[in-house]
């Protein structure tokens, strides 16, 4: 036995030193060598372009002082992505390079949200809201070189609206004809789009939907090069080939990814040379890179937002500003107590301090919900909600609903998904709730599970979100509130709210369309479908050199517009 | 002997197969849809067929497994759910960061650990043996989390003196930081087993014989003492490499470190199953080699242990 245990030990020491000294010697050597190589080839093509681009530029900035430069490399942070593909970018951090990467057939101005079109040339809509005829910018190419036509599209939406791609975001499509027919796999091809010739592209919808060029800025509806992705087999979300003024050069996971300016791009050429996310998974790390000056963007650690506001080296740069989301309770109202007894509801929704939440929980970078449809989109309307937090109301009708001071009333179980602060703001409202005689249990659950559970009905109140896709209100109200939607969680069911919506999707004027969507949501408020809490924020910061720099309420950006002062 | 290699490394097959059993039923009785959990919008029932399909998982767990089993046999761990890519190039591009860095702080561990656990045995109470005893309380007692934030800003903000994230270009300085917070903690214990090790041993008859004979004192601690010593502090060590290999998941989410710990670790709460199957037939695979090797060490280095055949009968 003891000598078993001298022999592990003698072995482990041979092994320890010998398999250290060869991995770091071989693996050092071998990164160096691949770096350089990358680094090489990446300032060979960069340097070129920056000489292109400054000598352009020279002339502009003897003109005028403070206007652009070009050069320079701009480091942002990032998560972990999943997918440079569009149709599989699904979440924030995907969609921020893909941004760069790609440019779509339109996109929203960073100021006003407004759609405008991008490699879209001009556009016909028929009186019907049936047909759309896009006629494609020529001369516009991939990175890859070859230039991008109507059949690019056609394929691209195909792609995505294939039951085999089994896309995340395929629903964005739903509204083109032939859509069912790909989900279900009775057919390969969406019969709605179609390539006129090379530069028209035409599009049929199966239902009127006005809002449908507004939709057409989200990345999903990007153009993919059919001869890149079927070249990349199952490595499309690697090797991303889009007609923006970024090229995607490498991705080392959970490392970096590396975009280099597009001097082939169609419009105005980017500044920068390049642009390097670099992947943290952890903010205060992130942090600490930027006041290290490694960083150029990232975010405003979790409450650290008075210190850094307080500091003035870095104040300049913060980014605070509201963001299109809401952050909700919902209340089954199918189901008991909440089913037909509106003056709950009220009670609920009249119960709970949403000042508070927004100013102590989310260091005032939230903002108190005053409605479903944040500020910011086109038709928000002001104080649409006539709740405003008032505990002697929330009583009064805590006694109309039948539960005078909540006697009678069972405890409620509110579920949320558990991380992200959901804790603190449900204790929050816990407090405010039992300030008018309401038990609430706080149960938490994985996100996949309280999302199940909160659709089968099983748990009945519960914390959920809404970002939007796109800056419409229909983004907010139909997918929320029409009976027959998926993310309809709180089985809200009035046949004449579905109506107005579908009524609203086939007007064409705008102004009447806005004046129908108020109308749905005064209709819905009025009814405490259920409780809106806050309108999200955004809290980042950027470097005082950067110049240019827009992040918008959708927390987009384009770095084609960027360039750095130092 | 051959016999022997040749009958253990066919049963690493029965282990592995028990391994991706028991984990696909762990994944499988979870009541959590990868689909849904990933579909956040837009999840109509027809999406959500879709999405499993191209998952894998709309069959039955029986059907599920036998596929999983026979794309196994060939080398392939199947596709993650979330990143939809090869789980083998995953692992390969995250297994060996961590093994890198687990060995990074077990030098350090053994180095600063072995050496403060002597001079606290040998200078018994002294100044520095409580200096010891205090510091590697401390070290035990400090989360991780906080450990690496301090140093990160210590000497990476302030003094500048080492990389705060990322592994870089994979030269030495980027390993420091990490390093010295994985291995806080197993320092801590080496110092304090090395110093009660040492004392036992110093005690022994034959330590005051090699006194009395007039040797040196350097000679009977590093010759006579230590080597016994440390025989509990390197076993330690060994089990400490194993766990260390396996990924750390706050010091690879607090520095940036690529590793496996961490891919795992989101994989478990995403249910991304192929990886967390994936990443554990791995280790498994890394420990019952490990093994295999000791076990046939032994028998070669002493010729008193014998395994399999009629020799083992006496």
């Amino acid at each position: 036995m003891q000598n078993k245990k001298k022999l592990f030990a003698l072995l482990t020491i041979v092994v320890v030193a010998s398999l250290a000294v060869s991995l770091f010697a071989g693996c050092k050597v071998a990164t160096a060598t691949e770096t350089t190589a990358a680094a090489e080839e990446t300032t060979a093509e960069t340097t070129e372009a920056a000489e292109e681009n400054a000598a352009e530029e020279t002339e502009a900035t003897e003109a005028v002082t403070g206007e652009p430069v070009a050069g320079g490399i701009m480091r942002m942070h990032l998560n972990e992505p999943v997918s440079l593909d569009p149709p599989n970018s699904y979440e924030s951090e995907g969609i921020q390079v893909v941004r760069q990467i790609w440019d779509g057939l339109f996109t929203y101005d960073p100021e006003t949200l407004e759609t405008v079109p991008e490699l879209c040339e001009k556009y016909e809509i028929s009186d019907d809201l049936l047909t759309y005829t896009f006629y494609i910018k020529k001369g516009v190419m991939f990175h890859s070189g070859k230039e991008l036509t109507a059949e690019d599209f056609v394929f691209s939406w195909t792609r995505v609206a294939q039951k085999d791609t089994a896309s995340y975001l395929a629903y964005h499509l739903a509204a083109i004809e032939g859509y069912d027919a790909c989900q279900d796999g009775s057919s390969m091809e969406l019969t709605g789009v179609k390539a006129l010739d090379d530069y028209t592209l035409q599009v049929t919808l199966q239902y009127p939907y006005a809002d449908f060029i507004n939709t057409l800025g989200h990345v999903v509806f990007y153009p993919v090069n059919k001869e890149s992705i079927e070249a990349s087999g199952d490595k499309a979300g690697e090797m991303p080939d889009g007609t923006g003024p970024f090229k995607f050069v490498s991705w080392t996971h959970d490392q970096s990814i590396e975009l280099v300016r597009n001097d082939d791009y169609y419009g105005q050429k980017a500044y920068l040379d390049g642009v390097k996310y670099v992947i943290i998974p952890e903010q205060d790390t992130a942090f600490l890179e930027f006041q290290a000056g490694n960083l150029e963007f990232t975010e405003i650690p979790i409450g650290q937002r008075a210190s850094v506001e307080a500091d003035p080296a870095l104040n300049e740069g913060v980014i605070i500003h509201p963001i299109l989301g809401l952050y909700y309770y919902g209340m089954n109202l199918q189901a008991e107590p909440f089913k037909d007894n509106l003056a709950l509801r009220e009670a609920i929704v009249y119960a709970i301090d949403r000042q508070n939440i927004c100013d102590i929980i989310n260091e005032g970078i939230s903002s108190p919900a005053t409605g479903f449809v944040p500020p910011g989109i086109p038709g928000f309307q002001e104080n649409a909600m006539d709740y405003i937090y008032d505990p002697e109301m929330a009583k009064q009708k805590l006694e109309e609903a039948g539960y005078p001071n909540g006697e009678g009333l069972e405890t409620l179980n509110l579920g949320f998904n558990t991380g992200s602060g959901h804790e603190k703001i449900a204790e929050a409202i816990q407090a405010d709730l039992a300030e008018i005689g309401i038990t609430m249990e706080i149960e938490g659950f994985e996100w996949g599970t309280m999302l199940e559970k909160a659709a089968s009905g099983e748990i009945i109140f519960y914390r959920l979100g809404w970002l939007a896709d796109y800056p419409t209100m229909d983004n907010f109200l139909y997918p929320l509130f029409h009976s027959k939607s998926s993310d309809n969680y709180s089985d809200y069911n009035n046949p004449v709210v579905d109506e107005l919506l579908i009524e609203a999707r086939s007007t064409a004027d705008e102004d009447e369309r806005i004046a129908k969507y108020r109308e749905v949501e005064k209709t819905i408020l009025k009814e405490a479908a259920f409780a809106p809490v806050y309108f999200y924020g955004t809290s980042r910061i950027v470097k005082t050199y950067v110049k240019g720099f827009i992040f918008d309420n959708m927390e987009n950006y384009d770095l084609a517009t960027v360039w750095l002062e130092q | 002997m051959f016999y022997y290699i040749i009958k253990r490394i066919l049963q690493i097959i029965p282990v592995i197969i028990g391994i991706t059993l028991i984990l696909f039923i762990l994944m499988y009785v979870i009541p959590e849809d990868p689909a849904k959990l990933i579909l956040q919008k837009g999840a109509t029932p027809q999406a959500l067929a879709n999405l499993r399909a191209k998952m894998g998982i709309d069959k039955p767990i029986y059907v599920q497994y036998w596929r999983y089993v026979s794309s196994l046999a060939k080398g392939d761990l199947g596709t993650s759910y979330r990143y939809r890519r090869s789980v083998n190039e995953i692992l390969a591009e995250h297994y060996p960061n961590s093994i890198k860095l687990a060995f990074a702080a077990i030098i350090i561990e053994t180095i600063i650990g072995i050496i403060a656990g002597i001079i606290s045995a040998v200078k018994k109470y002294s100044f520095l043996d409580v200096l010891v005893t205090i510091s590697t309380t401390i070290l035990v007692c400090i989360p991780v989390y906080w450990l690496g934030m301090l140093l990160q800003i210590g000497f990476g903000l302030k003094l500048g003196w080492f990389p705060m994230s990322g592994m870089g270009d994979g030269s030495i300085r980027y390993y420091i930081l990490p390093a010295i917070t994985l291995a806080s903690v197993s320092t801590a214990f080496v110092a304090r087993m090395t110093r009660s090790s040492m004392l036992d041993v110093l005690s022994n008859d034959y330590i005051r014989t090699a006194y009395a004979k007039g040797l040196s004192s350097n000679r009977v601690i590093f010759k006579h003492s230590l080597k016994n010593a440390l025989i509990p502090v390197i076993t330690y060590i060994g089990i400490d490499l194993g766990t260390l290999m396996g990924g750390a998941i706050l010091t690879e989410t607090i520095f940036a470190w690529p590793g496996v710990g961490r891919t795992i670790y989101l994989a478990i709460l995403q249910r991304d199953a192929p990886v967390v199957i994936g990443g554990t037939i791995i280790l498994v695979l890394i420990f019952v080699i490990i093994n295999l090797i000791v076990d046939i060490l032994y028998a070669i280095l002493d010729p008193r242990i014998r395994y399999g055949g009629v020799e083992a009968n006496y």
